[in-house]
């Protein structure tokens, strides 16, 4: 890193300058930064743990190719949650994702009690139940912590569309794990 | 239960798998993978050109042949008319002699 660097940008955006110019040091760092919450969404998305992951070297080859457009580490986390939103979009327009069927979800949701310690894998197999947008904002929601406002920002949709999918989603998972509202 | 902390403990990020970062890296210097539809477009772009190659090679030739026997025609009109022409130099000559 140049001496210069860290007075111009705070420190990981000077990672992200020097990945920019070409260094594969600073841009692995970037990838570890951020893998974790680029699988995690993908895999949320999919559940399947190679496809999570053949989606999320994806998008890191395609930062890779844009890294000039990227102006600051917040706006690299804004476009790596949408790319990957794009990109599940895109693998579930596919149809190679593996839908779980209505006696399978049946069975989890029987199966699922307030003591339940593996409640959280059976929410997750739930959301695979879910249309992809819905899918998307809650797991922006719950995932990234990411308020209405931010998740329409993310997946380019309208303030009362993401309302809509969170509503909506919820109230088909409480009906499924059998939760009062 | 509190069913939106249970989806916030569901929806706790997971780890990428080890040596995900080198693995990207290596693909960076790697040549391009070729998914099934890249390979698809790709078949059916060099049959298209194939077919374009093949169709304009055709036209060239009948063109060619055309021209042929165009050329010959026009020589043996020319040798039509070169004998014509001698026929009738020969009979002017006659009759200017008579």
């Amino acid at each position: 890193m140049s001496a210069a660097a860290p007075l111009l940008f705070p420190e990981n955006d000077a990672n992200l300058h020097r990945a920019a110019g070409g260094d594969h040091d600073a841009f692995g760092a970037l990838i570890r930064e951020h893998q974790d919450m680029v699988f995690s969404i993908a895999w949320h998305f999919l559940h399947d743990r190679d496809r999570a992951e053949e989606i999320a070297q994806e998008v890191f080859l395609q930062l890779y190719r844009t890294l000039s457009e990227i102006e600051s580490n917040a706006h690299l986390t804004f476009w790596l949650r949408r790319v990957t939103a794009n990109r599940c979009i895109d693998e579930s327009r596919r149809g190679r994702w593996r839908i779980v069927t209505l006696d399978e979800a049946n069975d989890v949701a029987r199966d699922a009690d307030d003591t339940d310690p593996l409640l959280t894998r059976k929410l997750g197999q739930m959301l695979q139940r879910l249309p992809a947008q819905q899918r998307l904002a809650i797991t922006m929601r719950y995932q990234e912590g990411l308020d209405p406002s931010e998740i329409g920002a993310v997946l380019d949709m309208p303030l009362n569309t993401v309302k809509s999918h969170l509503r909506r989603g919820l109230a088909a998972l409480r009906e499924w794990l059998g939760v009062k509202s | 239960m509190n069913f939106e902390d249970d989806l916030t403990r569901a929806f706790e990020r997971k780890s990428a798998p080890n040596g995900f970062a080198d693995r990207v890296l290596s693909r960076l210097e790697a040549p391009p993978r070729h998914t099934s539809a890249s390979m698809f477009r790709r078949i059916a772009a060099a049959i298209v050109l194939t077919a374009a190659l093949g169709g304009l090679t055709a036209h060239q030739i009948i063109e060619h042949r055309r021209n042929e026997e165009g050329e010959r025609a026009r020589r043996q009109l020319m040798t039509a008319l070169h004998i014509a022409s001698a026929k009738m130099r020969v009979a002017q000559r006659a009759v200017v002699h008579d």
